[in-house]
């Protein structure tokens, strides 16, 4: 009996056994940080992909660097198939955290064809973040600081802190899929840009804003990129990305410069004071946004600056913020890109999926005003400048 | 051997061979020859009558001839009844013997005060020669010669059917030590020794109550030592005790020598990672343990005591958790759950992170774990094994090895062997520390028995984490975990009072108030109740 | 006779009621049908619990009406024995179909989710392995492992909403009751044909619970406690998707984290939710295995219940296994006509067990 018993447990054991899942060693991986995808020459895409590389050994610091190769395929797995013979070991993709599209193929909708790749078959999260780079991807690649290239999840992290900060937007591909086909907003994604560094003697007008600018990385963020769909339509500056998002409600912190009555030039604080405020009137199409905020000046010793702010300044910045944040939405709305997330709101007045599905917003959707209301408060904290 | 014998051709071979003495060849897979039943003893054995038939029967019984610490001494008691005194030197105290009985026998003793009944004068020499604390009349052969190899003296008197027997014990022990394996910075530091009587002695010493029973009987081993039953018997559950006296008597084998041996003999699940008694040495403990209507066996020639029934929260409380406060004595015991806990899931964990998961690590410990994995040359799952055995030779070498170099063991161990297997790429350094952090974790569990288990559990889960990863892992963990639930110590639930859930209030993991240690655990069923 | 039943307190069968309703409630819910026509299922999966328990309720009042101890003696007194063994093998069947769907659940989700690149057998051969055993260790087994993951479940589970609250807007579930408020009632009626025999079970093992007494107090704590998991879960995922996103997952839970914006160190261990979730699973899948095994062994009169049980995994596994071969599409067939018609099923056994029984019970009163 225990003879029996003992050869049935060994039976069993090796049934066990077979279901052995097929274990890789961490340094058998080669792990892709970032995958640009550029319009291609001889083929549809060039696709670059940012791959870690490993430290030395006896390196105190033990942390290793990245490397970028690039290919040319109608699909990623065409490229993926040139760049694994130079590779060592297999191409990972669990580690992707950003995807940067160039200009030209997220204008020509290549984010679309993008979303045919199997995540689960490369095993890429869903959550991976999406760029549009002003040019190309690679160039944006190749000139990210040491400190991204070590370790791209702290690109990711920034960004995020960027975005709640209100001063980006930020879109992961979950997040771009949900969007279009939910076609209830379209996405925003973070626009980024190389400006090199100034050089004596050379066209300097690629520099930040033509202005001279030395050390630092040069590959930046400077902005959105509006979609309709999967379509780049347009895209806007971080001064008007500050506005959008305030329209969005993702705005917390920004500021403003404007010039007084009195001709000087002044620059404000402004904070988040509450969320924003939506209502929509379905039968005059009429899209109500009220947003509200905070502002900080220096507080001025010699007379009340709060008495100054009520008479003379405050109507005068609600007035700007106001007549800013409809120019954007007039923008998006040329563009056909429902960046303030109007579908949302519309979306609430159905109460039934099919009525929903009918009424098809995307033709409604140019028919709708938006109209906002801004309120700014003072609040007595320090310094930005004087107001006089 | 010389070189001369090497050259010596056609000599047999004078080199001793134990023959084999049972007869045919055995069969391929081999076979198990389990001893056959013994043949239960005689009836008692009556006495001889005369003094030469004892002699005889002691030579042929106890080889007498050979043996010359067995003593048979004859003399005349009142100068005229032949009597003897049988006794084993060393065992038995012969300053005892030479001034309490054999002296009040000669020269104290008239014979014409002696009656002519022989039975009698056992009774007369009980009651007014020896003057010996425990002197009883024994009818039965068989229970003489246990006393006397137990350390008593026997008095056999010509003509009479029973004989007395003398409790004149005097071997040698060990003094009363700090326990070798229990040390507490707070509490008494009283450790049981290999004397039964002395172990006795210290429980009494805290118990002074008057339920406290100590029931002696034969261990079951032919070696025949004393194991004493101890439990309070208007505490403890009946059942219990009738379970555990039960088990006791079903003991039937060669030797028996310490209480580890009786502990597997009466245990239900010999194949548990988890003892189902607590073995301990610490007196205080086992006080504690008699109090809540546990019941202890005390095996003679033992340092420890088997409490049964045992909890899994029994077996990770340490003797010291009762003497500290209550917040102090929570965090102690949180961290050796904790400890516990991670040692034995740890390199598990690592291993399937990391050679199937590694999207759910961060970067930098990525980074670090291939960095650190340049060069070597074996896969991470063997690594991980390698280094925990490796830690278990350093510690089993540690014990073994002499007092003087088991210091150098250590450091040879710790740190040598660790560099060195990093430099020659042998292991990486995040697995090295991923097992010293488990090996630190598995000290943190108070009893023996129990970090073997943990090594056990330990190994199974690695084995999964390396064939299925996470998955494997996860199931193995539930069929383990399932396994302990069900488990039971001489009827009770492993995992009381958690699982399941019973009227005290006495917390698993945390150091309860001291108030709730005024009534036993209600798991026990005790007759309070 | 080894039904390996014991006794288990009312802690043990609360945890494991709860967890054998949650479970069900959550990961049975077919994505392509659930929100094919927006997101209700916050309401649905609820509602069916709340169904299930209403069907308890009155076996429980037929039960303490005519002083029996477990619903096998209810049937028995009710509409005899032959019919009686008909109407409990049937709840066999369903508690078998329940474990059935689970394992086919969890195989797939951790295969498609986690090891994408291994065979479906092997990982599927990995689960089988705690339900067999917990299943042969006994009830009394799977009420302790209830009582010790119960707490620490609930906990890792909520906490994993909890990290994914960044990611929440409440406009994706509208359009609110977008599938109309008949067809909600009418899906949560016929999805309460899970719950149904999850309900009886208990009162079939009620000499493991102490009587029916513990078994009532357990199963109504255990359901509030389900009810409000599968609200909460069910609204988590309509927070966290569009129901025109969610038709298209298999298993929206694993991808709660996804649209999360902040993935530092804690983000991305996500994943080891599934495997938290196995472990309520595997309680699941082993308690409707048991239960069915039990009611097979009493009213076929075997004495041990391991061989059923090892028989019942044997049936159970191959068709598991069958998932990934050719028999996909009869399997699936034969699951989705199970599916239409077991309410009705279900609730003819139940009403006509009860119902006859109060009846019986009627007549007896009047004779005496």
């Amino acid at each position: 009996m225990k003879r029996i018993c003992t050869f049935m447990l060994i039976v069993s054991s090796l049934f066990i056994f077979t279901a052995c899942l097929d274990a890789v060693q961490p340094e058998s991986y080669s792990y892709v940080f970032a995958i640009g995808i550029d319009k291609g020459k001889a083929k549809r895409y060039n696709y670059s992909l940012m791959v870690q590389t490993v430290g030395e050994k006896n390196d105190s610091s033990m942390v290793g660097s990245s490397e970028i190769f690039s290919a040319e395929g109608d699909t990623l797995f065409e490229a993926v198939d040139i760049i694994h013979s130079v590779v060592s070991g297999e191409m990972n993709f669990m580690r992707t955290s950003v995807i940067i599209f160039g200009s030209e193929v997220a204008k020509s909708g290549g984010a679309e064809d993008f979303s045919k790749v199997s995540f689960n078959s490369l095993r890429m999260r869903q959550s991976v973040k999406l760029l549009v780079a002003q040019g190309e991807a690679l160039d944006f690649m190749k000139n990210l600081g040491s400190q991204y290239s070590q370790n791209l999840t702290r690109l990711q992290v920034d960004l995020v802190m960027d975005n709640k900060m209100g001063i980006l937007p930020i879109t992961s591909f979950s997040i771009m899929s949900e969007n279009v086909m939910g076609g209830r907003l379209d996405p925003v994604l973070t626009l980024c840009n190389v400006a090199h560094g100034a050089k004596e003697g050379e066209d300097n007008a690629q520099n930040t804003s033509g202005v001279l600018r030395t050390g630092g990385m040069d590959s930046y963020v400077m902005g959105s990129a509006l979609f309709d769909g999967w379509y780049m339509k347009g895209t806007i500056d971080e001064n008007d990305t500050m506005y959008l998002l305030m329209a969005r409600g993702q705005f917390e912190k920004g500021y403003m410069t404007y010039e007084t009555k009195d001709k000087k030039i002044a620059t404000l604080l402004i904070e988040k004071n509450a969320d924003i405020k939506r209502k929509v009137d379905m039968k005059n199409k009429n899209v109500n946004l009220k947003v509200s905020l905070y502002c900080t000046v220096e507080f001025d010793e010699t007379s009340s600056i709060r008495e100054k702010w009520e008479e003379n300044y405050k109507k005068e910045v609600e007035e700007k913020i106001r007549l800013q944040l409809e120019r954007i939405a007039a923008l998006v709305m040329e563009l056909n890109c429902d960046s303030l997330g109007i579908g949302r709101l519309v979306s609430t007045k159905f109460y039934n999926t099919d009525a929903w599905e009918k009424y098809d917003f995307q033709e409604h959707y140019k028919e709708f005003k938006t109209n906002f209301d801004v309120e700014v408060e003072l609040k007595d904290k320090n310094i930005i400048t004087h107001m006089d | 051997m010389s070189i001369k014998d090497l050259f010596e051709f056609d000599i047999a071979s004078n080199e001793f061979e134990l023959l084999e003495s049972e007869k045919g060849e055995p069969s391929y897979f081999g076979t198990f020859h389990d001893a056959k039943p013994k043949q239960e003893p005689k009836e008692d054995e009556e006495i001889p009558e005369s003094i030469d038939g004892i002699k005889d029967r002691f030579k042929k019984e106890f080889h007498t001839d050979i043996n010359s610490d067995i003593v048979t001494r004859s003399f005349y008691m009142g100068s005229k009844l032949r009597t003897m005194a049988v006794f084993v030197k060393g065992m038995s105290d012969d300053r005892l013997i030479n001034e309490f009985i054999l002296r009040d026998a000669m020269q104290s003793v008239k014979v014409d005060e002696l009656t002519a009944s022989r039975e009698d004068i056992v009774e007369f020499c009980i009651s007014n020669v020896f003057a010996m604390g425990e002197s009883e009349k024994e009818k039965s052969f068989l229970k003489i010669k246990r006393g006397i190899l137990d350390g008593k003296c026997a008095i056999f008197f010509d003509g009479a059917k029973s004989a007395v027997l003398i409790d004149a014990r005097g071997y040698e022990k060990r003094a009363i030590t700090p326990p070798q394996n229990e040390k507490v910075v707070r509490g008494p530091h009283e450790g049981f020794t290999e004397n039964l009587r002395t172990n006795i002695t210290l429980l009494r010493r805290i118990l002074r109550v008057e339920d406290l029973v100590f029931e002696f009987r034969n261990s079951g081993g032919d070696n025949h030592l004393t194991v004493a039953i101890a439990y309070r018997k208007d505490v403890a559950n009946e059942t219990l005790v009738e379970e555990v006296k039960r088990r006791l008597s079903k003991v039937d084998t060669r030797l028996i020598i310490a209480d580890g041996m009786l502990e597997q003999l009466t245990e239900k699940r010999g194949l548990s990672p988890f003892p189902q008694v607590l073995s301990t040495e610490r007196p205080d403990r086992v006080a504690s343990a008699l109090m809540e209507g546990q019941v202890a066996v005390l095996l003679d020639g033992s340092p420890y005591a088997n409490i049964m029934p045992t909890t899994l929260s029994a077996l990770m409380t340490s003797a010291e958790d009762i003497y500290l406060r209550k917040p102090q004595g929570s965090v102690i015991r949180t961290i050796r759950f904790m400890g516990a806990l991670l040692s034995i899931v740890t390199p598990a964990i690592i291993l399937a992170l990391s050679t199937f998961h590694q999207g759910l690590l961060s970067t930098e410990m990525l980074a670090t774990l291939i960095t650190s994995r340049v060069m070597v040359f074996v896969p991470m799952g063997f690594e991980m094994l390698f280094l925990l055995l490796v830690f278990q030779l350093i510690r089993e070498a540690g014990l073994r090895v002499a007092g003087g170099i088991s210091q150098a063991v250590g450091i040879i161990g710790g740190l040598i062997l660790g560099q060195a297997a990093v430099t020659a790429n042998l292991v990486s350094s995040v697995v090295l520390i991923v097992v010293a952090l488990t090996g630190l974790g598995n000290f943190c569990i108070p009893d023996y028995s129990t970090q073997i288990g943990a090594v056990y559990l330990r190994l199974l889960l690695v084995m999964a984490s390396w064939i299925g990863g996470l998955l494997g892992f996860t199931c193995v963990l539930v069929v383990i975990i399932a396994d302990i639930a069900r488990m039971k110590s001489f009827g009770i639930p492993f995992l009381s009072p958690f699982a399941p859930k019973t009227a005290s209030r006495h917390p698993f993991m945390l150091r309860g108030k001291l108030k709730m240690h005024m009534r036993a655990d209600d798991y026990m069923n005790t007759q309070e109740e | 006779m080894r039904m390996n039943l014991g006794k288990i307190g009312a802690q043990e069968s609360t945890s494991l009621v709860a967890i054998v309703l949650s479970v069900t409630g959550i990961f049975t819910v077919e994505s392509a049908v659930a929100y094919a026509n927006g997101n209700s299922t916050f309401l649905t999966v609820p509602a069916s619990i709340i169904v299930g328990f209403l069907v308890f309720l009155l076996c429980l009042f037929a039960m303490n009406k005519l002083g029996v101890a477990t619903f096998h003696e209810l049937a028995d007194r009710a509409v005899g024995e032959k019919l009686s063994c008909v109407f409990m093998l049937i709840l066999s069947a369903s508690l078998l179909f329940n474990a059935f769907v689970l394992l086919l659940r969890f195989a797939t989700i951790i295969h498609s989710y986690i090891f994408v690149e291994s065979d479906y057998i092997r990982v599927a051969l990995w689960i089988f392995l705690p339900v067999l055993s917990l299943s042969l260790f006994g009830f009394e087994t799977l009420g302790r492992m209830a009582k010790i993951f119960g707490v620490a479940l609930l906990v890792l589970f909520l906490l994993g909403f909890v990290s994914a609250t960044d990611g929440f807007s409440v406009h994706r579930l509208y359009p609110l009751f977008g599938d109309g408020a008949y067809n909600i009632a009418i899906s949560s009626f016929k999805n309460s044909y899970k719950f149904i025999p999850a309900f009886i079970a208990p009162l079939v093992l009620s000499k493991g619970i102490n009587g029916v007494k513990t078994v009532k107090k357990s199963v109504i704590i255990g359901s509030v406690f389900a009810v409000l998991l599968s609200f909460i879960t069910q609204l988590v995922i309509g927070l966290t998707y569009e129901y025109t996103s969610l038709s298209n997952m298999y298993f929206p839970l694993c991808r709660l984290n996804m649209s999360l914006q902040n993935e530092d160190y804690f983000m991305r261990t996500d994943r080891i939710g599934v495997f938290i979730w196995l472990v309520a699973g595997v309680i699941a899948i082993a308690y409707y295995v048991y239960a069915a095994g039990f009611i097979f062994c009493k009213k076929t009169g075997t004495r041990d219940i391991r061989p059923c049980i090892v028989c019942f995994m044997i049936i159970l596994s191959s068709l598991v296994l069958a998932e990934y071969t050719k028999l996909y599409a009869v399997l699936h067939g034969v699951i989705s006509i199970i599916e239409s018609n077991s309410f009705i099923v279900m609730l003819l056994i139940v009403l006509t067990v009860t119902l006859l029984g109060l009846l019986k019970r009627g007549k007896e009163r009047q004779k005496e």
